[in-house]
């Protein structure tokens, strides 16, 4: 595993001493959903003590599947989860255990809910009913209520590297080039997944004649790379961004800020062209 | 049997074992021993600092069956029955999940119910914020007249967000953060008590500090890291909470101090690859520069581990007050946009970038205050330049370190040739700073004495007076001041009507007298 902090997590969980109420933030998402089902697994096992989560068990298997009565997953299809599911759920949370030891309950993408309902996880947050365990998982922390943030144990989970990114990618088109991908995004999976989106190729081509139209001050040479979408925009600067720290920050420290500065306005919806056009006359300079 | 978590475990049962708010339970103590409490308080403050605690201690106090002077017994059955929450007599509410009108019309049928057994009925509502408006409204008349023996106590996070027509009719109390030491002790009992002596002071510390005044962060974060087994030190915290460490932030203000965009990128993406938040990373350089800024400032001795504090210190001396603030300042902006960044470690990156840029672009002046400082050391005195273009102020660097070849022609300076290059003098004003050269329009050289130039204003004009006077603006006169005639000058200012007075400058002595004629002879202390 990644993450040096789930091994004591498990041993916690295996000594029965795990906290009731976990956050598990950064990462991928599909770690993080991976990680909370195999502490479901360790809590709810059959097992003897040493080799717990088995696998084999039933409590294991139903647990891998889906069907455990007394793990739940809520994954809301909503943009926003709302203060009636989470008094649904908090319902389900004071019931009494079906068959299993611990009652697990998993939310995913938690920095949706919305206020009333983070509010109204409050309570059953700081004192869930006997051998219960809360998992909220999001991606940026920021985004839960600092009130339950008070009564978790927050644990982190760092960007996934190269191998563990690779086996999550669904499915890779056969010209698609992950490793070129990984290595222009600078180590951020979250932007690789973004450049192989609009293909390795595309991407470069497009940093590499923008950056050479700036070399040159040549503005006419702009001209044939828009239209730009704000996505698209928005990687291209990253992408840029880091070819310039990795060649050299001190040279290229006035254009990194001018950059930085163009991410943010289009991020903040100025056109993407006008903000890419800007940054060129800047950089002229 | 359970695993309990800490601060549910340690939560205080006697109004004695809360940590801080002493405010706040001597006065219910108080009220309690006279027989006078009052049928609504509000409880807010931060997290974790002992609202609800407060609030259900209150309930035993009033219910005890054998209570000991004001403090509830902890084991009639009254008290065990309000610690399970089994009690009839006590009703926990959540407010943030019973939010509506209906929910609070019900409670106001069953608050005309008498408590059985002729006690007190404690209505407890937590996260009472959360209430709708109209929830509210409907409470108000309960809570300005509830039956006998019907007692509510509000908790809350969020004061604001009570409407004004409660607050007036609840007695409220506002909870502190609890401090930093506090909290470290509480740290202590709690470990020694669970037999993990092992558990070192410093790493005490660095919890205690992380937790921001809140306990029930801190012992959170302690139950967190009792998980591992063996001694644990402040680097077994760093690990868990996901922090990098102080040494790290200081190696990174390091970096800052050299300008090394290189190595400081690099020990930063070190900190990255090592499983660490970017976001987190920034937020400990800032909580660092916090520390180096008190003590710059304030000669208070920082907050950090012992073996840190000697190249604090010295941190502090080498990069100055304005320094600091002008990376507090970089940093504070970028860790707020920072937070909702799509790519943090990118922009982290560029955030360090902006800060070692910044302090370059300050470098120029500094440079020049520093050359103009060894200059007055060696008080020479060098005959004007005629430098009529424009000094940019990137080569400004290079520009005053070739003046000190200049050096060796030293002369005189007298006010003439200040006169004479009084307009190089204001176009260089303007070339820094525009608003700057308009106040300094109006006022003229008028004597030379020393390093000292004196100006003076025409009457009516003190406004521009005040404004050349301000740090800011008269560093940008002093500064073009000291690039045009290559020597470091002084300004003084000074209105018409004071020359007319025939006192061009008043001196030491006068003010003296003055202030002596003021408060006494005898309150008036000079010292150097």
């Amino acid at each position: 595993m990644a993450n040096a902090f789930i091994k004591p997590l498990e041993k916690a969980a295996q000594a029965g001493r795990l906290p009731h109420l976990l956050i598990f933030h950064g990462g991928s998402g599909v770690e993080r959903t991976k990680t909370a089902l195999r502490l479901a697994q360790v809590l709810n096992c059959t097992a003897g003590a040493g080799d717990r989560p088995c696998q084999e068990c039933v409590a294991c298997r139903k647990v891998l599947s889906g069907n455990h009565p007394d793990v739940s997953v809520l994954k809301s299809a909503k943009a926003s989860i709302g203060i009636e599911a989470i008094l649904h759920w908090q319902e389900k949370i004071y019931r009494k255990h079906y068959e299993g030891m611990y009652k697990v309950f998993s939310l995913e993408e938690a920095e949706r809910l919305t206020l009333p309902a983070a509010n109204a996880l409050l309570k059953v947050a700081e004192e869930p009913p006997e051998r219960t365990v809360i998992i909220l998982s999001a991606q940026n922390i920021e985004g839960i209520l600092p009130t339950l943030r008070s009564r978790s144990q927050a644990i982190y989970f760092p960007p996934p590297s190269y191998e563990v990114w690779l086996t999550h990618l669904e499915t890779l088109s056969s010209n698609a080039l992950p490793e070129e991908a990984f290595r222009l995004s600078g180590g951020s999976a979250e932007l690789a997944e973004k450049i192989l989106g609009l293909g390795v190729s595309p991407v470069q081509t497009w940093v590499e004649n923008y950056w050479a139209a700036l070399e040159q001050r040549d503005f006419s040479q702009l001209f044939p790379l828009f239209p730009v979408e704000k996505v698209e925009a928005l990687v291209f600067l990253e992408v840029l961004a880091v070819k310039l720290r990795n060649e050299d920050p001190k040279t290229h420290a006035v254009a990194l800020l001018k950059i930085g500065k163009a991410i943010e306005n289009i991020e903040h919806n100025a056109t993407p062209r006008l903000a890419l056009e800007v940054l060129a006359v800047q950089l002229f300079r | 049997m359970s695993y309990l978590a800490l601060y549910r475990e340690w939560r205080p049962r006697t109004f004695g074992e809360i940590v801080g708010q002493k405010h706040v339970s001597r006065t219910l103590m108080n009220a309690l021993k006279t027989d006078r409490v009052a049928h609504a308080y509000l409880f807010s403050g931060p997290r974790g600092t002992g609202k609800t605690t407060m609030a259900k201690i209150l309930a035993k106090a009033l219910n005890c069956e054998e209570r000991e002077g004001v403090e509830p017994c902890n084991h009639c059955p009254s008290c065990v029955s309000i610690d399970q929450g089994s009690a009839m007599e006590v009703m926990e509410i959540d407010a943030a999940s019973n939010r509506g009108i209906d929910e609070i019309r019900d409670l106001r049928d069953k608050v005309k119910l008498v408590a059985a057994k002729g006690k007190h009925k404690v209505y407890i509502i937590d996260e009472v914020h959360m209430l709708t408006m109209e929830a509210f409204n409907a409470l108000l008349k309960t809570l300005e007249e509830p039956p006998e023996r019907v007692i509510f106590v509000l908790a809350t996070t969020e004061a604001h967000k009570i409407p004004l027509t409660i607050l007036s009719r609840v007695q409220r109390f506002e909870f502190q953060r609890i401090p930093t030491g506090a909290i470290q002790i509480r740290l202590a009992q709690v470990c020694e008590a669970i037999g993990r002596q092992d558990v070192e002071a410093e790493a005490l510390r660095v919890i205690a500090r992380k937790s921001e005044g809140g306990l029930r962060d801190a012992l959170s974060i302690l139950d967190q890291c009792l998980i591992q087994d063996g001694p644990l030190g402040p680097d077994a915290v760093y690990q868990v909470l996901g922090m990098v460490g102080e040494s790290f932030s200081a190696d990174l203000l390091e970096m800052l101090l050299a300008a090394d965009y290189g190595r400081a990128l690099e020990r930063l993406g070190e900190g990255i690859d090592s499983g660490r938040d970017p976001r987190q990373i920034i937020r400990e350089l800032l909580d660092y520069l916090r520390q180096v800024l008190l003590y710059e400032s304030a000669q208070q001795a920082p907050i950090v581990a012992p073996h840190l504090q000697e190249r604090l210190m010295h941190q502090s001396r080498e990069a100055g007050l304005e320094r600091i603030l002008a990376w507090i300042g970089v940093l504070l902006q970028g860790e707020g946009e920072l937070r909702y960044a799509g790519n943090p470690r990118l922009a982290a990156e560029l955030l360090l970038v902006k800060a070692i840029h910044v302090r370059t672009e300050g470098e120029a002046k500094r440079v020049s205050s520093d050359k103009a400082q060894q200059e007055v050391a060696a008080r020479s005195q060098v005959k004007a330049l005629p430098s009529s273009e424009a000094v940019p102020r990137t080569e400004l660097t290079t520009e005053t370190e070739t003046g000190s070849k200049t050096d060796s022609r030293a002369a005189v300076l007298v006010l003439g040739d200040i006169e004479s290059h009084w307009p190089n003098v204001l176009e260089m004003v303007r070339e820094r700073k525009r608003s700057t050269h308009a106040f300094l329009l109006e006022g003229r050289p008028f004597a030379l004495a020393g390093d000292v130039l004196t100006l003076v204003f025409k009457a009516g004009y003190s406004f521009h007076r005040d404004k050349v006077e301000q740090v800011e603006n008269r560093g940008t006169v002093e500064a073009a001041l000291a690039s045009v005639f290559q020597v470091p000058l002084k300004l003084k200012t000074l209105m018409e009507a004071d020359i007319q007075e025939g006192n061009p400058s008043p001196g030491e002595e006068e003010i003296v007298q003055k202030a002596v004629a003021m408060f006494g002879a005898d309150l008036v202390v000079v010292k150097d």
